[in-house]
C-alpha cells in the first residue's frame, strides 16, 4: 500500500509565492512533511511518493525533504515530477497512476492538513474514507468541505461535496483499493486533463455506484491549513517567548536587597500559571530572560522546574536596560513578527496582555 | 511519435515495433533483421517446443498462413510469411505503417474514412461469407459460463462485481440471439491494425485462436478500442483520436445494419471482449479503461 501526497496545484488560496506545501511549519518542516506525521504507524505502508510538478521544486534540495521523511516514518520516499501543474487532486493522481506497470492499492492524503490516523486501519479496508465529525471542530468551515452518510458497519452511504448533510465530514485520507479502480472512476466522471475542479470525493462517489464500498474511519484530531487565513490561524499558536523574571513572573528582586535577593524567588502565580499554560500547548517555547547573575543558575533552573517548567531555558546576566526584539516579516509570518509587551512591575495579569497576540488554546 | 516521421525508415518503425510489442502479452519475442530483400520481422517463443506458447505460435502461424493463401481479411493485408514454422517461431514481412491506435491521433477526417471503409469491407465479406447453418451459441454460453465463474471470483472486488453483473446480462441476450460462424481474425485491437501512410492500407497482425468462430469476437474487440480508447495513450484520448475513433464507429454500425447487427449487439460483443481481456491484465491503465468500459455497458443496458 503506497501513500500518494499530490502536491501538484496551483495553490491559489495561498498568494505566498511559493507553493503552500513548501511553506514552513513553525517544528521546522515544510507543511507537507508534517501532514504526514499524522499517522500513528507506518508499518503497511511502503513507499511515500510526492506528486508535483518540477517547478514547485525549482531551488528546492529534494533530499533535505524525502530524506527526512524517511528517517521520521522508516519508509522510502520520492518524488514524482509533472511537467505541468494540474487543474485537480484528481487530475495529479490520474497523471502519476497512468505511469504505473503494477496495478497498486494506496492512501491519498492531502498536503494542507493534519490528521491522526492509523495505517493499519486503513489497510484492513479495501477502501476507506477517514471522517472527524464537525462537533469536534466547531471551528472548520463547514460549506468548504464534503460531508458522508454512515450506515451499517460504519460504510459511507452518500457523499456530497460542499453541501452539509450530516456532521461528518471527510478529512482527506482516502484509501483506495487499486489504481485501476480510480482510474475508471475518474474516466466515468469524465474528468479531461484541462477541466474544472474535481474533487476525490466525486471519484469516490463514482466508485460507490460501481458497487464499491469505502469504510469511514474516524479522526479525532484534526488541523486544515487550506487556506492562508487558516494556516496563520494555526501558525499564530506558536510563538517564542522571551520572558523577564523579576517583576514578571517573581516579585522583583535585587543582588543588593536584604530580604528579595537573587537567591529568593516569590511567585507571582497567576503569571506562573499563564506561561505554563502555554508551554503545556506544546506550541510555545519559552526563554527567561534575567540580570541575575550565571552564578544563579543552576538555582534558578531548579526553581523553575519546581514551579513546573519543563527544562527551563534560561538567558542569564542581561543588562539591567531596555531590551529589544528583531524579527523579519513576510508573507508567512507576517507584520509584526516581533512584539514586546511592558508589564507593569509586580502586577499579575500577564493573560490580558497576550491576548490577541498568541492564542492561549492548545 | 508522429505518423510522418515514423515513416522516413523502416528501421525505426522496426525499432518502434519491438518496443510496441514488447508491452504484449503473447509471451513471444520479435526481431527485426535488415537485409537486401528488406526487412524480415521473426517471432518466436523461447519456450520449450512442447510448451503451450510454442504451441500457441504454431496455432498463430497456421492461421496466418490460410488467411494469406485464401484471402480471409481483404481488404486488409496480412505480413507476407518469409520463412515457414521451424522449431519455436517463423518469419515474415515488416508491415508497413503506425497501430491505428496511434495513427489515429494525426490522421485527417478523410483518411479515418478510409480506414473505417476497409474495416468495414473486411467486415461485410467475412459475414457474407457467414455459414447459414452452422452457429457457435452452444460455444459462446460455454464462455460465458467460464468468464461468470471466474468474476464471481475475482480478486479485484471492483472487478468481480462489474464483471458478474456483464457476464449475465450477456448470458442472458445471447441465448436469445443466433450467433451465426465466420471467419475471425481473433484479436483485432488497436495494436495489432497497422495503418500506412499514403496509401492508407491496412495490414493485420497477430492472429489468434478465439474460444469460436465469429466475426463478431472482431467486431467487438475493435468496438471496444474506438470507445474506450487505446491504454498505450493512457487514460484519456487526444480529441483528434477521439473524433476520428468515432467517425470509424460510425461507419462500422452502419455497415453492419444491412445484416441485423445494432448498436446494442456491437456494445455487447464489446463488453465480451473486455471480459476475456480483462483477467489478463496487470496494466492498470489498461485495465481501468477496461473497467470503465464493462461500467458504462452495464449503465446503459441494465
Amino acid at each position: 500500500m503506497k501513500l500518494i501526497v499530490p502536491a501538484a496545484g496551483k495553490s491559489t488560496r495561498f498568494p505566498v509565492g511559493r507553493p503552500k506545501w513548501l511553506l514552513q511549519h513553525p517544528e521546522g518542516v515544510t507543511m507537507l512533511e508534517k501532514s504526514v506525521l499524522g499517522f500513528s504507524d507506518f508499518e503497511d505502508f511502503d513507499e511515500i511518493i510526492i506528486v508535483t510538478t518540477t517547478s514547485h521544486l525549482d531551488g528546492v534540495n529534494r533530499e533535505t525533504i524525502t530524506d527526512n521523511l524517511s528517517s521520521l516514518t522508516g519508509l522510502d520516499a520520492r518524488f514524482f515530477e509533472l511537467t505541468q501543474q494540474t487543474a485537480s487532486v484528481v487530475e495529479t493522481l490520474t497523471n502519476f497512476l497512468g505511469s504505473l506497470d503494477e496495478d497498486i492499492s494506496f492512501v491519498v492524503k492531502d498536503c494542507d492538513n493534519y490528521v491522526a490516523t492509523s495505517s493499519k486501519l486503513l489497510s484492513e479496508q479495501d477502501n476507506a474514507m477517514v471522517y472527524a465529525d464537525l462537533h469536534d471542530f466547531p471551528e472548520v468551515s463547514a460549506p468548504n468541505k464534503s460531508f458522508i452518510e454512515l450506515g451499517a458497519g460504519d460504510a459511507i452511504e452518500n457523499l456530497v461535496e460542499k453541501r452539509v448533510i450530516s456532521g461528518f465530514f471527510s478529512v482527506g485520507v482516502t484509501k483506495f483499493e487499486s489504481a485501476s479502480s480510480f482510474m475508471a472512476g475518474s474516466k466515468l466522471l469524465g474528468v479531461t486533463l484541462s477541466g474544472a475542479e474535481i474533487y476525490i470525493s466525486d471519484v469516490v462517489r463514482a466508485l460507490m455506484q460501481l458497487g464499491s464500498t469505502f469504510k469511514g474511519i474516524q479522526t479525532t484530531e484534526y488541523e486544515d491549513w487550506g487556506t492562508l487565513d487558516l494556516w496563520r490561524s494555526f501558525t499564530s499558536r506558536y510563538a517564542t517567548v522571551f520572558v523577564d523574571i523579576d517583576g514578571v513572573i517573581a516579585t522583583n528582586s535585587s543582588r543588593i536587597s536584604d530580604s528579595r535577593n537573587w537567591t529568593s524567588f516569590s511567585p507571582l502565580e497567576k503569571n506562573l500559571g499563564t506561561l505554563l499554560s502555554l508551554e503545556a500547548s506544546g506550541k510555545v517555547t519559552i526563554f527567561f530572560t534575567t540580570s541575575r547573575s550565571e552564578l544563579y543558575r543552576a538555582t534558578l533552573e531548579k526553581t523553575l522546574a519546581e514551579q513546573g517548567f519543563q527544562a527551563p531555558k534560561l538567558i542569564m546576566g542581561l543588562p539591567h536596560a531596555q531590551r529589544v526584539l528583531i524579527n523579519d516579516f513576510s508573507a508567512t509570518n507576517p507584520y509584526p513578527s516581533a512584539i514586546a509587551i511592558n508589564v507593569e512591575r509586580d502586577s499579575d495579569n500577564l493573560e490580558s496582555y497576550l491576548h490577541g497576540i498568541i492564542q492561549l488554546k492548545s | 511519435m508522429p505518423f510522418e516521421i515514423m515513416h522516413r525508415d523502416s528501421e525505426s518503425q522496426g525499432k518502434f515495433l519491438i518496443d510496441l510489442f514488447s508491452l504484449g502479452q503473447s509471451g513471444c519475442s520479435l526481431s527485426v533483421e535488415y537485409g537486401k530483400t528488406g526487412p524480415r520481422v521473426t517471432k518466436q517463443s523461447h519456450a520449450g517446443i512442447d510448451d503451450k506458447i510454442t504451441l500457441r505460435l504454431h496455432k498463430q502461424y497456421l492461421k496466418h498462413v490460410r488467411i494469406q493463401e485464401q484471402g480471409l481479411m481483404d481488404p486488409i493485408s496480412v505480413p507476407k510469411v518469409l520463412d515457414a514454422f521451424s522449431g519455436n517461431g517463423y518469419s515474415m514481412s515488416l508491415a508497413p505503417g503506425l497501430p491505428l491506435g496511434l495513427a489515429l491521433n494525426t490522421m485527417s477526417r478523410w483518411e479515418s474514412l478510409q480506414v473505417a471503409l476497409k474495416l468495414g469491407q473486411y467486415f461485410e465479406t467475412s459475414l457474407d461469407a457467414a455459414s447459414a447453418h452452422e452457429t457457435v451459441n452452444g460455444a459462446v454460453t460455454l464462455k460465458l459460463e467460464e468468464l461468470s465463474a471466474f468474476y464471481k471470483v475475482a480478486r479485484d472486488k471492483q472487478l468481480s462485481i462489474i464483471g458478474s453483473n456483464c457476464a449475465n446480462m450477456l448470458r442472458a441476450y445471447f441465448s436469445k440471439t443466433r450467433i451465426g460462424a465466420s471467419f475471425n481474425h481473433g484479436d483485432f485491437s488497436f495494436e495489432n491494425i497497422m495503418v500506412s501512410r499514403g496509401s492508407r492500407a491496412l495490414t493485420a497482425l497477430d492472429f489468434l485462436d478465439s474460444p469460436f468462430e465469429s466475426l463478431l469476437i472482431d467486431v467487438g474487440r475493435l468496438w471496444l478500442d474506438l470507445n474506450g480508447g487505446w491504454w498505450i495513450e493512457g487514460l484519456n484520448s487526444s480529441p483528434t483520436a477521439t473524433l476520428n475513433a468515432r467517425e470509424i464507429a460510425v461507419t462500422i454500425e452502419t455497415a453492419l445494419r444491412k445484416f441485423g447487427i445494432d448498436r446494442r449487439q456491437i456494445d455487447f460483443w464489446a463488453c465480451f471482449a473486455g471480459l476475456r481481456v480483462a483477467p489478463y491484465t496487470r496494466n492498470p491503465t489498461r485495465l481501468a479503461l477496461l473497467k470503465f468500459s464493462l461500467a458504462r455497458t452495464l449503465e446503459v443496458y441494465s
